[in-house]
C-alpha cells in the first residue's frame, strides 16, 4: 500500500510539470493553452532530437533546450497569443487549439506515429531500497524537480520586481500601463518561463516512457485536472492538485489496468462538484 | 497620475503597491521613506493586502504611488470620490506638502469649494470647453456658479 | 416627434425563400436521380452540420465555448444502437429518441459544467467527453474498445436505407436552421443575444440568465446527439473513439470560425468550405489537417467575424437576418 502511495506522489510530481505552466499562464493573463500537452510532447520529441544530433547526454540535452524554450514561449505569446487576449476566451481557445492540431501532425510527419522515448541511461532503471519499497531514481529526482520549480515560482510572484509585474497586469492591465508597464512584454515572459517548465515537463516524460506525437491531449487534461483540483492562483495548489492526480490514477490502476486514468478523470468531477473552487483556492483582495 | 477610483492592485500589498510607482525610473525627492512620512498609517499597514484597507486610506496608497514616480506634475483624478468628509480633508491637507518642493498638482474635483481652497489656479470645463478661468482666490461662487448653470 | 417602425428583412433575405426552393426542390428529390455515394455524403456532410450548428447555438448565442460537445453525439449514436441492437427499435425511429435521452443526459452533466468558466469549462467539457468515452470503452456487450455494428438495418435492402436516412437528414438540416433562425427572432432568441452581450444587464431586465444558458446546453446537447444518432446510422459501425473524438468538435470549430461565429450563415458558409476542402485535399493527410489549423488561427487573428461576418460587415449581406433596424415611417 505504501509503495502505491509513494509511486502515485512521485507520479504526480511529473504532472506538477505539466499543470505549472498552464497555472502561470492562466494565472498571469486568463488564457487557457490548449496546446499545453502537445507543447510538452513538442518539447519531448526536441530533446530526443537534439541529443540524437549533439551526442550530448540526456541531462545536458534538457538544459540546452531550456533557454531556447524561453526564446520559443517569448515569441509565440508577443507575436500570436497577445492577439487573442480580451474578454472574449474563443480566439485564444481556437488558436490554442490549432496550434494542438498543427503540432500534432507535424510532428506526425516528421517522426511517424512510433513512440520514441530519450535515453538517459542507467538512471532510468536505478532505483534504490528504503525498507522494503523500491523507489526509482528518476521519478524521485522528477518529484524533487517538481516540488524546487513550485519554489521557484512562488519565489518569484511573491519577492521578485518581475512577479510584482505579473501581479499587477493580472490584476489591473490598464493600470499596470499607467505605471509604466509594457502588458505585453510581461505576457511574453510569463509564456516564456511556462515554456521552460513545457520542454523540462517534456524531456522528463520522455525518459521517463516513451512518446508519441499524439499523447498531447491526454497530457493536457492531467494538467487541467491537477490546476483545478488542486484550486486556481496558487502554484502549492497546483502541486498539491497534482499530487492528489498523480494518487488517485495509480491507485485506479492497481484495482484494474484499464480504470486508471478513469478514476483520475473521476475524482477530478467530485472535486468540481463538492469544492469547484478547488483545494487551496487563493481568493483576490 | 491618480486614476479614478484609485485602481490599486489586490493582489499586491501596500508597499508591493507603492514599489509599482518606481517602475518609470526617475529619481527625485520622493522615495518609500518619505511617504511614509507623509501618510504614517501606510507604514503601518505596510505588508498588508491593499484593497483591505479603508477607503481613505486607500486613496493614501495611490496617491503614494503616483508620488513614488517623482514626477514633475502629479495629476489627481477625484480623489476625493467615495470617501466621508472627514477623511477628505486628512488627504487634502497633505497636499500643501507636496508642492512644496515644485512639483506641480493638476486636480479633477467635483467639490468646488475645496477645489478652490486648495489651488492657485481654477478651470472649469464644460462639454470639453474652458468656461471660467482664474486665480482661486480671486473667483466667487456666483461667477462659478454662473459658468456652470448660467445662473 | 417621428414615427419609427421595427424593420428585420434586407434585400437579400426577400431572397431567402425563393433560394430556399431552388436548393430544395433538387435536394429532396436526389434519391431519385442522383448516386447512392452523393446520398452517403450528403448525409455525412449534413451530421457535420448539425454538429456544427449545435456548437455554434452553444459558443455564439450562448456564450459557452465547449471542447467537450462530441460527449453528446457519441451518447445519441451509442443509444441509438442500444435501442436498434437490443431493444428492437427501428434505427430510423430510434434516432428522435436518441436526441430526446441525450437532452435528458445533458441536465445533470450540466451541474458539472456549470461549475467552470470560460476557458476552464471548455476543457472540462472535454475531461467530460473523455469520461463518456473510458465508460462506453469499458462496457463489453456494445463492444468495448473497438465498437460494434449495427444490425439491426440488415433486413432493409440498401437503396431503401440509404434514401430514408438521407431524408431524415435533410429534415434534420431543415428543422434545425428554421428552429434556430425563428427561435432567434422570438422574444426569448432576443433575450439570449442579451445574455451574450451583457449578462448583468440582461439579468437587470428580468431575464433569468441560467434557466436561458441551461436551456441552450440542453437543446445544443440535444441537437448534437440528433447528429450522432443519424450519424451512425448511415455508418453502421460505431467504436468508442469514432463516436467520442474530440475531432468532431475540432471540425464544428473550423466550419464555425472560418464561417463566422454567431450567425446562422456562418457554420452553412463553414460546412460548404470544409466539404470542398475535404473533398480535394483530404488526400494529404497530415499536411490538410495543418492547413486547416493554420487558416483557423489566420482567420481567428485577422478575421474576427469570420467570412461570412467579413462579407456582412462589407456588403450588409445577411439571409437570416435576426437584428432589428429602426427605419423611420415617412
Amino acid at each position: 500500500m505504501t509503495e502505491i502511495i509513494l509511486q502515485g506522489l512521485l507520479l504526480g510530481g511529473l504532472y506538477a510539470l505539466f499543470a505549472l505552466g498552464q497555472s502561470l499562464m492562466f494565472g498571469v493573463m486568463r488564457l487557457t493553452n490548449t496546446a499545453q500537452g502537445d507543447f510538452i510532447i513538442l518539447g519531448g520529441f526536441f530533446a530526443i532530437s537534439m541529443v540524437a544530433a549533439t551526442g550530448l547526454s540526456a541531462g545536458w540535452g534538457l538544459l540546452v533546450i531550456i533557454p531556447i524554450a524561453y526564446l520559443a514561449g517569448y515569441a509565440l505569446q508577443r507575436f500570436v497569443l497577445n492577439g487573442t487576449l480580451g474578454r472574449d476566451p474563443l480566439p485564444s481557445l481556437v488558436v490554442t487549439f490549432g496550434l494542438s492540431i498543427i503540432i500534432q501532425n507535424l510532428l506526425l510527419e516528421i517522426y511517424s506515429a512510433d513512440p520514441r522515448s530519450l535515453e538517459v541511461g542507467n538512471i532510468a532503471l536505478a532505483s534504490f531500497s528504503l525498507s522494503d519499497i523500491t523507489i526509482g531514481v528518476l521519478p524521485l529526482l522528477t518529484f524533487g524537480i517538481a516540488v524546487f520549480a513550485t519554489i521557484c515560482l512562488q519565489a518569484l510572484f511573491s519577492y521578485t520586481s518581475l512577479g510584482r509585474s505579473f501581479r499587477a497586469v493580472s490584476d489591473d492591465r490598464e493600470a499596470a500601463q499607467l505605471m509604466g508597464l509594457k502588458p505585453a512584454i510581461v505576457y511574453a515572459q510569463a509564456t516564456g518561463i511556462a515554456f521552460m517548465l513545457i520542454a523540462l515537463a517534456g524531456g522528463l516524460q520522455a525518459m521517463r516512457t516513451t512518446i508519441a506525437p499524439s499523447d498531447g491531449p491526454m497530457l493536457l487534461l492531467f494538467a487541467f485536472e491537477a490546476v483545478i483540483i488542486g484550486g486556481m492562483g496558487s502554484f502549492w495548489g497546483t502541486l498539491v492538485g497534482a499530487l492528489l492526480l498523480g494518487l488517485t490514477q495509480q491507485i485506479g490502476f492497481r484495482l484494474d489496468p484499464g480504470w486508471g486514468i478513469w478514476f483520475g478523470h473521476l475524482m477530478f468531477l467530485v472535486v468540481l462538484v463538492i469544492r469547484p473552487q478547488g483545494l487551496f483556492p487563493k481568493t483576490r483582495g | 497620475m491618480v486614476p479614478e477610483g484609485r485602481r490599486l492592485f489586490p493582489s499586491l500589498t501596500v508597499e508591493e503597491n507603492l514599489l509599482m510607482g518606481t517602475l518609470s525610473g526617475r529619481q527625485g525627492a520622493w522615495n518609500l521613506a518619505r511617504v511614509f512620512k507623509l501618510f504614517p498609517i501606510l507604514q503601518e499597514k505596510r505588508y498588508m493586502p491593499s484593497t483591505s484597507l479603508s477607503g481613505g486610506q486607500q486613496q493614501m496608497v495611490a496617491i503614494g504611488r503616483a508620488l513614488m514616480s517623482n514626477p514633475r506634475l502629479l495629476l489627481c483624478d477625484e480623489i476625493s470620490l467615495g470617501l466621508a468628509p472627514v477623511v477628505i480633508r486628512e488627504i487634502y491637507a497633505a497636499l500643501p506638502s507636496i508642492v512644496e518642493e515644485g512639483m506641480s498638482l493638476l486636480i479633477v474635483e467635483q467639490d468646488v469649494q475645496l477645489a478652490m481652497q486648495v489651488s492657485s489656479r481654477v478651470v472649469c470645463l464644460q462639454e470639453g470647453l474652458v468656461s471660467l478661468e482664474g486665480k482661486s482666490g480671486e473667483l466667487t461662487r456666483d461667477q462659478i456658479s454662473k459658468a456652470y448653470f448660467g445662473i | 416627434m417621428q414615427a419609427y417602425e421595427v424593420i428585420r428583412s434586407n434585400r437579400f433575405s426577400k431572397a431567402l425563400p425563393w433560394l430556399t426552393l431552388l436548393i430544395l426542390i433538387p435536394a429532396i428529390s436526389l434519391p431519385v436521380w442522383g448516386e447512392s455515394s452523393w446520398m452517403r455524403e450528403v448525409v455525412e456532410i449534413a451530421c457535420y452540420f448539425l454538429f456544427a450548428m449545435m456548437w455554434n447555438l452553444l459558443a455564439g448565442y450562448g456564450g459557452m465555448v465547449s471542447i467537450g460537445q462530441q460527449a453528446f453525439f457519441g451518447f445519441g449514436g451509442y443509444v441509438m444502437l442500444i435501442l436498434g441492437n437490443e431493444a428492437g427499435v427501428n434505427p430510423f425511429v430510434a434516432i428522435p429518441i436518441a436526441a430526446v435521452m441525450t437532452t435528458l443526459i445533458a441536465w445533470p452533466v450540466s451541474v458539472l459544467a456549470f461549475r467552470l468558466q470560460g476557458g476552464y469549462f471548455a476543457i472540462g467539457s472535454w475531461v467530460i467527453a473523455e469520461v463518456f468515452r473510458l465508460s462506453f470503452a469499458n462496457l463489453h456487450w456494445v463492444g468495448g474498445g473497438s465498437g460494434t455494428s449495427l444490425t439491426a438495418l440488415r433486413d432493409i435492402d440498401k437503396v431503401t436505407r440509404e434514401s430514408i436516412t438521407y431524408w431524415i437528414a435533410l429534415a434534420c438540416v431543415v428543422i434545425a436552421i428554421a428552429g434556430i433562425y425563428l427561435f432567434l427572432r422570438s422574444k426569448r432568441g432576443l433575450a439570449l443575444l442579451a445574455i451574450r452581450d451583457n449578462e448583468v444587464a440582461a439579468a437587470s431586465q428580468g431575464i433569468d440568465v441560467q434557466r436561458m444558458k441551461l436551456a441552450v446546453y440542453l437543446i445544443a446537447a440535444g441537437g448534437a446527439g440528433l447528429a450522432g444518432a443519424l450519424y451512425f446510422v448511415s455508418n453502421l459501425r460505431i467504436s468508442p473513439d469514432a463516436a467520442f473524438s474530440v475531432n468532431w468538435t475540432a471540425f464544428a470549430i473550423f466550419m464555425v470560425v472560418i464561417g463566422g461565429l454567431g450567425r446562422i450563415e456562418g457554420p452553412i458558409v463553414g460546412a460548404l468550405l470544409f466539404w470542398f476542402l475535404n473533398k480535394f485535399f483530404s488526400d494529404y493527410g497530415s499536411w490538410y489537417l495543418i492547413g486547416l489549423g493554420l487558416l483557423a488561427i489566420v482567420v481567428t487573428l485577422f478575421f474576427r467575424d469570420g467570412l461570412w461576418g467579413a462579407l456582412h460587415r462589407r456588403y450588409g449581406l445577411s439571409l437570416f437576418p435576426t437584428h432589428r433596424f429602426l427605419k423611420q415611417r415617412n
